[in-house]
């Protein structure tokens, strides 16, 4: 019995140490950098006009190696400032649970860079139409399951792209308004909404009231 | 079975809550207060037992400062702190080794 209670708490200590040590000073810049590449990019999109479907796709993976550059750079700075080890136990397992939702939605988005039997600008119409709530939906499905290591809202978050890339699959606004609303879309959920969360961890870690007081 | 290692455990720590702040703040340099409220889901009212419990021990530091007019609890291992939980886990082990032999 004493066997299998110190078993469970030594198990417990070991999780709790190891979720709490994940990056949690570098959440906010994170979250804020990726946001304002997004936006950024979003707005440089919106300004090309007739671009096609494989060049929007392109654009926007690109976006994503940028973001997902920045986002290791600032965790490896913050595991060498505070003498932590940047590819720790805790940084595996959140990868490993990113990993399907982002490569699945990656290997989607190149897929869709083949040609189809479709006219050229039916073809972009479709494909621009079909990539935001991909994309969003996809993305939402590897922050939600990064969430059970992270704490602070991860999983909320993950869920307002689950639900919002469902919405936008079956209420394509991007195919009644025209495709050119993919770049404003993609703006809004990669862009916008990252900065928002961003800055809520900024003061949410920053500027923390207590109670205790 | 050996009891020793057993009633060796200290009382202070051998609390579920408490064992979460302490693992916490074994992880992390310092925690503020609302931090460790969110990852452990607990109350304030509760949080704020388990902090005074563990600062009488000498466990842990509680430093308060103000940020924008409001007030910041931020809590920290102390040394005797880190000590006393290093020894917790070693004789959790230690009964779990125990079982093999």
């Amino acid at each position: 019995m004493n066997t299998e209670w110190a078993a469970q708490n030594l198990q417990t200590i070991r999780t709790l140490m190891e979720r709490s040590a994940l990056y949690r000073r570098a959440m906010a810049p994170i979250t804020l950098t990726i946001g304002t590449i997004g936006f950024v990019s979003a707005i440089a999109a919106i300004q090309m006009e007739g671009i096609s479907a494989n060049h929007f796709i392109l654009w926007w993976l690109a976006t994503a190696a940028i973001a997902m550059t920045s986002a290791l750079f600032l965790m490896k700075r913050q595991a060498s400032q505070e003498g932590e080890t940047f590819w720790s136990a805790p940084a595996r397992k959140v990868a490993q649970a990113m990993a399907p939702a982002f490569v699945g939605a990656g290997l989607l988005t190149l897929g869709l860079l083949l040609p189809s039997s479709a006219p050229a600008a039916m073809e972009t119409d479709l494909k621009v139409s079909l990539i935001p709530p991909l994309l969003i939906l996809f993305y939402g499905c590897g922050v939600h399951a990064a969430g059970f290591f992270i704490p602070r809202g991860v999983k909320l978050f993950g869920w307002i792209f689950i639900l919002s890339g469902i919405v936008l699959w079956v209420c394509p606004v991007q195919t009644w308004l025209g495709a050119h609303t993919a770049n404003a879309e993609m703006g809004l959920f990669f862009g916008l909404f990252h900065q928002i969360y961003g800055v809520y961890l900024y003061i949410t870690e920053r500027k923390e009231p207590t109670s205790e007081s | 079975m050996n009891p020793e290692p057993f009633l060796q455990l200290d009382k202070i720590i051998h609390e579920k809550g408490r064992m979460a702040i302490m693992s916490l703040l074994a992880a992390n340099s310092d925690l503020s207060f609302n931090d460790l409220k969110s990852q452990l889901n607990m109350t304030d009212g509760n949080l704020t037992t388990h902090i005074r419990t563990l600062k009488q021990a000498g466990y842990i530091g509680v430093t308060k400062s103000m940020q924008n007019r409001r007030s910041l609890t931020t809590c920290s291992l102390t040394d005797e702190g880190r000590n006393a939980f290093n020894q917790y886990i070693k004789l959790l082990e230690q009964i779990i080794n125990q079982s093999k032999t």
